[in-house]
């Protein structure tokens, strides 16, 4: 440890301190040299820490918001500090860069230490210097706004005078539609969504990032707001009263206008809807986990291998969740994903943060991952994961008192962390037999994502499968030649039998591949291949034993193994049927990614809210729901009919509205509450859609396995049989 | 929608899968097992002769099905060969051709019957083991018909009996005789005999193999069931009586604590705080109960405890809801920290069956006492009342007001439901999908009709120890009331007795007069005059202005926001600034009529103010009152 330069301790921020805050100082934090046109800090690091410049001089710069190339905010020379927005929102990240302009030197002082320290001190000193801070770090962050690059210093100086910064939270309400407009926010830090209600559902019209000016056309007008403004994730805004405000842009009309963002815009469209109702999710997401709802077969094969890949056999991956559709980045097609509860790695955990032990960490790669043996179960990270990725589990290995001498605890809280510790990348995605579950960077692989954030290059990610049927194809013209192959003589029996046998070994090496943990070398780097020739094989197979069996079922034990072979390819064949036709037609009757057993508990859910729904309405509603859509959503064949009409949840809506509209003479929408209603009772039928999906996927794989079971059993027999006749 | 990782079907399903396909096996197995011996490696089922006559496997074949045949196997039923080819008898006696080479007791092969002899026909593919049928030249060629190279032998040298020429018919007749000629005809018709389908050796297969599947299957299903019977945690057992309440804090030992800081820079969430030199725990909501402050604490005097919640209004119960303070004291309801109507009822029900369970005999004959009183004629009440006339207890219950008030007072057209699936149906007080008021008229009528004896206006004063039982008193309309009980059930729940308004209230009025708000949807559109501002006020006045159309007045006795959480404080003032609320300070309610209020304001002026509904939230006497009267909190 070195000591600092007295330099800095004479800074305004430092002075004063005694022996034992400097020590403590110093210790925390370390003394930077640093050559000329070096960078102190850049843009998205990590914010925990101010420093205090001792020698030379630094220039801080920021891209303005609207601006392409950053341009020059201040110059820090010695004896004053940078970084100050650590201050404000510890755990944040950089909005600017600072580079020496000058060989310099600079002291790193860690917020939290620094608080710690200051809060020995006297007390109004610390609110004193922290205020200090705050006061600079407001300075960057308007300077680094939208409105910098309109205004001038004179005039933004006299903002700075009258700002009052706000700090908000997930879901925090900055200002209600319909509240009266008193004051503009500039976007710090964070993301804001601006919300109509629309139908008693908020409708999200922009999102607002930093940089950016939040302020409605109210605020010229006067009057009340014409959105709500509600911060999708932790935020930090800057208040500016609505009379300064209009007092510094007098020189420039109409620049309130063309700042803005927000107004009178169309809605987003429809299609998107859903990435666009979380946006901020997708922002964050390092890392996010999606399944193709297209394509996934809910074989639910991605949880077992998570469960059965950790020590502690619980499974990260839970396939419930919510569905989203997305535009493909790299060719523009639209895309329906599950987002699972699996952990996103975000860039800025909010686990990690609130973890009070340090037991969540995050790698150079983004992965955040728990450190079980520093874990003392509080749950702390449990509840700070806005979308429910992290859990407590109980503890099966290790204890937190190997490394903390802490209270035992029972839990220790698990999520997924792409499986780190394995160098061929996750399990769940080695696993599927489909190709549908894939690890993507929403800003990468999300064509609104990207257009709404600002991404990078755009990556092909999104899940992609490769198709079996040309292999099943093939194999099926193979089997029927074979089959027409006379076998009469007793070696071409033989020879067939064998033959027949090792196709019926290899398939059955399909379920060791998919259910046994293999040491690395035999693992396969993934399933798809294996499922292709999995059901290219089985096709094979069919032709072999025709011509083995010569097409008739023989007494005995061999017959029986006919039999048996029989029940399962046609068990093995409506179950690839099933897979290739079921998941899109599901697709079309989902809203959100759930489980099957899930699928009765939200029937009883929905018919709880229709009666929720009905209260307090008119009889005229009363009456239409008992006449039209009661028996709509109760109909015995509804389920069959939504899947055979091949509508999607939405169309189906419409189409129930339309219905409505005829048999009440004038739209739907103008009796009080009829629109919730259709929506529940369509959502009911799809309910029952779903479960028979459902059911149809997962019927035929059990039967499947159960039947080459004995299959194999029989065979065994047969073989035994066959021996012993010799 | 926030779940844990709890046993998912993802997860259970190949579990399920793989117990079941063993099970597969092993039915299929046993199924092979019982099959008849000798079918499962035979060439095929018995012929039909054969099996006619039952004849085992041991006859032929010595001690197990597969052995070779025994000597004499067949000759000693039928009797030795007739007569034999010389060619035939050549090979038979070098011990080349047996009775099987030529004749199957398996498989397709029938008997016919000639001449009262039962003879096994041969099959052409026995013959063609040696012969080869499509030379024109070979010797058994004349014994094949032309064109039919399957099936059997028309050739019935080797079975001439010397006796009995018949009458000749075509080249057979002629030469063989009719009945060998009408056998052959029988012969080549009996190949597709309905009677070969219906053995059972062709169905065994299909039998084994759907034996050890449907096994199988019945597993699988049979552990699905299994999963969704398994009683679930939240579902049910324990948490219908009991409230789970588990804390961890620290404990500040306030004589030993230093003022040192240590733990308030310790803790992360700033749940600690130094007051005057001495350590507070200030934000206990916040606290992990990791105890890092613990660890920090230089001198131990502060530890981290588990602590029960602090529940100072809830009475300490028994796993039978029996108060362990006051023995033969009974809770039930929302007392028991346990909400929902369906809950209350099931506890009514439990408490109930518990007394008729536990009371000795002895109290039950006593002459002027009751088995049971039932204190408060809510849900939990009126269930306990009705189980208890189920069972033959003498019972009565005591409300304070009127029959199920707290539904009562529930807004007008509630939909009071619950989904039947959930609810173990106990006693006759049914809960459906049903509006409020209709709930009120079914549980009055089912009252009515079960002659359960309720007394509506006696309020309960006291509940004391009286020897074996207990006696209640109550405030009726006429004055005292005495009861005495063997076991008394208090079950008035937490609304306490709420204060009423006072204010002259037209007759038809009454019902627009309501002292709690469970739904604010209900009032969307509507004129309402909500009266106080306490917490459960202002939060009332947020939740109703936020319905469309809703006029909102608010009338306050008091000068300003003189109590109430900051949070709601602010939300009422934003309301009132935006104009959505009128807030009418040091206004009292005069009169209340159908359509209108008469408030006298601060100035002394009065204002008519129209309404459809008014809210009396004005707090009220708590139902810890009672309790603490009955000594169910000793200690306090």
């Amino acid at each position: 440890m070195r000591a600092w330069p007295a330099a800095v301790w004479q800074s305004p921020w430092l002075k004063g301190l005694d022996a034992a805050s400097r020590a403590t100082l110093e210790a925390a934090g370390k003394v930077r040299s640093l050559e000329r046109g070096a960078t102190v800090f850049a843009a998205g690091d990590p914010a925990d820490a101010f420093f205090v410049v001792s020698e030379g001089l630094v220039e801080v710069r920021a891209v303005r918001r609207g601006d392409a190339s950053s341009s020059a905010i201040r110059r820090v020379v010695a004896g004053e500090a940078v970084g100050e927005e650590a201050v404000i929102r510890s755990g944040g990240s950089r909005t600017a860069e600072a580079t020496c302009v000058t060989p310099t030197q600079v002291a790193e002082v860690p917020v939290a230490v620094f608080r710690r320290v200051a809060a020995r001190a006297e007390t109004t000193e610390l609110a004193e210097r922290e205020q200090r801070l705050r006061e600079a770090a407001v300075h960057d962050a308007l300077h680094a706004s939208s409105l910098a690059r309109v205004l001038g210093e004179e005039e933004l100086a006299l903002l700075l005078a009258v700002i009052d910064p706000r700090e908000l939270s997930r879901g925090d309400v900055l200002f209600a539609q319909g509240d009266p407009a008193q004051r503009a926010f500039v976007v710090a830090d964070g993301m804001l969504a601006m919300e109509t209600e629309d139908e008693g559902k908020a409708r999200v019209r922009a999102y607002l990032g930093r940089g950016d000016l939040v302020a409605d056309g109210a605020l010229e007008k006067g009057g009340p707001h014409e959105v709500t403004a509600r911060a999708c994730g932790p935020a930090w805004v800057l208040g500016i009263p609505r009379e300064a405000l209009l007092r510094a842009v007098r020189a420039h009309p109409g620049v309130l206008a063309e700042l803005r963002r927000i107004g009178a815009s169309a809605p987003v469209p429809q299609a998107t809807r859903h990435v666009m109702g979380d946006l901020w999710r997708f922002a964050v997401a390092g890392s996010m986990l999606v399944i193709d709802d297209e394509v996934c077969v809910r074989c639910g094969h991605c949880a077992w291998t998570c469960a059965h890949s950790h020590a502690d056999g619980v499974s990260r991956l839970v396939r419930r969740g919510e569905k989203v559709t997305v535009r493909d980045a790299s060719d523009g097609t639209s895309r329906a994903l599950i987002v699972p509860g699996g952990c996103q790695q975000c860039k800025h955990p909010a686990c990690m943060i609130g973890c009070p032990t340090g037991a969540i960490g995050r790698d150079p790669r983004g992965g955040v991952f728990v450190r079980e043996d520093l874990c003392v179960g509080c749950g702390q990270c449990e509840r700070a994961c806005p979308w429910g990725s992290v859990h407590m589990a109980p503890r099966t290995i290790g204890g937190a008192k190997t490394r903390l001498p802490v209270v035992e605890s029972e839990l220790v809280a698990v999520k997924c962390d792409a499986c780190r510790g394995d160098a061929d990348g996750p399990a769940c995605i080695r696993a599927c037999p489909v190709e549908a579950i894939a690890r993507v960077e929403p800003l990468a692989a999300m064509a609104e994502v990207r257009r709404a954030v600002g991404g990078g290059v755009a990556r092909a990610s999104l899940p992609r499968a490769r198709p079996a049927w040309p292999w099943v194809v093939g194999a099926a013209a193979l089997a029927a030649g074979l089959s027409r192959v006379p076998v009469t003589s007793w070696s071409a029996h033989m020879v067939s039998g064998v033959a027949a046998g090792a196709i019926l070994v290899v398939l059955a090496g399909y379920a060791v591949i998919k259910r046994v943990r293999l040491p690395r070398f035999a693992r396969p780097g993934s399933t798809r291949p294996h499922a292709i020739a999995h059901l290219a094989f089985g096709t094979l197979l069919v032709g072999a034993v025709a011509a083995h069996s010569g097409a008739r079922i023989p007494p005995g034990a061999s017959g029986a193994l006919l039999v048996a072979f029989l029940v399962a390819s046609a068990a093995g064949a409506l179950a690839a049927l099933a897979y290739a036709l079921v998941p899109r037609a599901l697709s079309r009757v989902e809203r959100e990614a759930r489980l099957p057993e899930d699928l009765p508990v939200r029937a009883r859910e929905l018919r709880e809210r229709t009666f929720g729904a009905l209260t307090g309405r008119s009889d005229a509603t009363k009456v239409l729901y008992a006449r039209l859509l009661a028996p709509y959503a109760s109909a015995r064949l509804g389920a069959l009919r939504l899947i055979a009409s091949r509508r999607s949840i939405r169309e189906e809506e419409t189409h129930l509205r339309r219905r409505v509209a005829r048999v009440l003479g004038h739209p739907a929408s103008h009796l009080d509450g009829v629109d919730d209603l259709v929506r529940l009772v369509v959502e009911r039928r799809a309910v029952g859609a779903q479960r028979l999906l459902q059911a149809v996927l997962r019927a035929w794989v059990p039967a499947h396995i159960l039947s080459v079971a004995v299959v194999l059993a029989l065979l065994v027999v047969h073989v035994a049989c066959v021996a012993g006749a010799r | 929608m926030k779940h844990g990782f709890g046993a998912v079907s993802d997860l259970s399903w190949p579990r399920r899968a793989l117990i079941a396909a063993a099970v597969a096996v092993v039915g299929v197995l046993i199924a092979l097992a019982s099959a008849p011996r000798g079918q499962l490696a035979a060439p095929g089922p018995l012929s039909t002769q054969h099996a006619r006559y039952s004849v085992k496997c041991e006859a032929c074949h010595g001690d197990h099905p597969g052995a070779p045949l025994k000597a004499g196997a067949c000759v000693g039923c039928h009797g030795d060969h007739p007569s034999t080819r010389g060619a035939h008898r050549a090979l038979a006696s070098r011990g080349a051709l047996g009775c099987a080479t030529c004749h199957v007791a398996h498989g397709a092969a029938e008997a016919v019957s000639v001449d009262g002899a039962t003879i096994p026909r041969v099959p052409l593919s026995a013959c063609a083991r040696c012969h080869d049928l499509r030379r024109a030249t070979d010797s058994a060629r004349a014994c094949v018909a032309q064109g039919a190279w399957a099936g059997f032998s028309v050739c019935f040298d080797e079975h001439q009996t010397p006796s009995a020429p018949l009458p000749a018919r075509g080249v057979c007749a002629r030469q063989h005789g009719v009945a060998r000629f009408v056998a052959w005809e029988e012969a080549r018709s009996s190949t597709s005999s309905p009677a070969m389908a219906a053995q059972v050796g062709r169905a065994g297969p299909w039998l084994w193999v759907g034996s050890g599947l449907a096994a199988g299957g019945l597993a699988f299903a049979g552990g699905a069931i299994a999963r969704k019977r398994r009683p679930r945690p939240e579902s049910k057992g324990a948490d219908i009586v009991m409230p789970p309440a588990r804390v961890r804090l620290p404990r500040i030992d306030a004589v030993r604590c230093l003022g040192c800081q240590a733990c308030v820079d310790a803790c992360p969430f700033d749940v600690l705080a130094v007051e005057r030199h001495i350590a507070v725990v200030a934000r206990p909501d916040a606290c992990c109960g990791v105890g890092a402050c613990e660890q920090a604490c230089p001198n131990g005097s502060l530890s981290v405890v588990d602590l029960h919640a602090p529940e100072p209004d809830r009475p300490r119960v028994d796993a039978h809801l029996e108060s362990l303070d006051q023995p033969g004291l009974f809770v039930a309801g929302d007392l028991t920290g346990v909400p929902l109507i369906r809950n209350a009822i099931v506890q009514g029900s439990l408490v109930a069956e518990r007394v008729a369970a536990t009371l000795p005999p002895a109290a039950r004959a006593g002459e002027g006492q009751l088995d049971l009183v039932v204190i408060g004629a809510g849900p939990a009440g009126l269930s306990a009342a009705l189980r208890a006339g189920e069972l033959g207890l003498r019972c009565v219950v005591l409300e304070q007001s009127a029959l199920a008030a707290s539904i009562r007072s529930f807004p007008r057209s509630k939909i009071v439901h619950d989904p039947p699936l959930h609810l173990p149906l106990v006693g006759p007080l049914w809960l459906r999908e049903s509006t409020k008021e209709e709930l009120v008229a079914q549980w009055t009528r089912i009252v009515r009709e079960h002659r359960v004896d309720v007394r509506e206006g006696h309020r309960v004063t006291g509940v004391k120890r009286d020897g074996q039982g207990m006696s209640v008193s109550a405030q009726g309309s006429g004055g005292e009331v005495a009861l005495r009980a063997a076991r008394v059930v208090l079950a008035t729940g937490r609304r306490g007795t709420p204060r009423t308004l006072e204010a002259t209230i037209a007759p038809d009025a009454v019902a627009r007069v309501v002292s709690s708000l469970s739904d604010a949807r209900a009032l969307a559109g509507r004129k309402v005059l909500i009266v106080g501002l306490g917490d459960a006020a202002m939060e009332a006045v947020v939740a109703v202005a936020r319905q469309p159309g809703t006029t909102v007045t608010v009338s306050y006795r008091g000068e300003g926001y003189s109590r109430g959480r900051a949070r709601n404080i602010d939300a009422v003032r934003r309301l009132a600034e935006a104009g959505r609320v009128r807030l009418l300070f040091g206004s009292t309610v005069m009169q209340v009529e159908t359509r209108w209020a008469m408030l006298r304001k601060k100035d002394g002026e009065l204002e008519k103010v129209p309404i459809d509904t008014v809210l009396a939230l004005l707090g009220g006497e708590p139902s810890t009152a009672l309790l603490r009267a009955a000594g169910l909190f000793p200690d306090k």
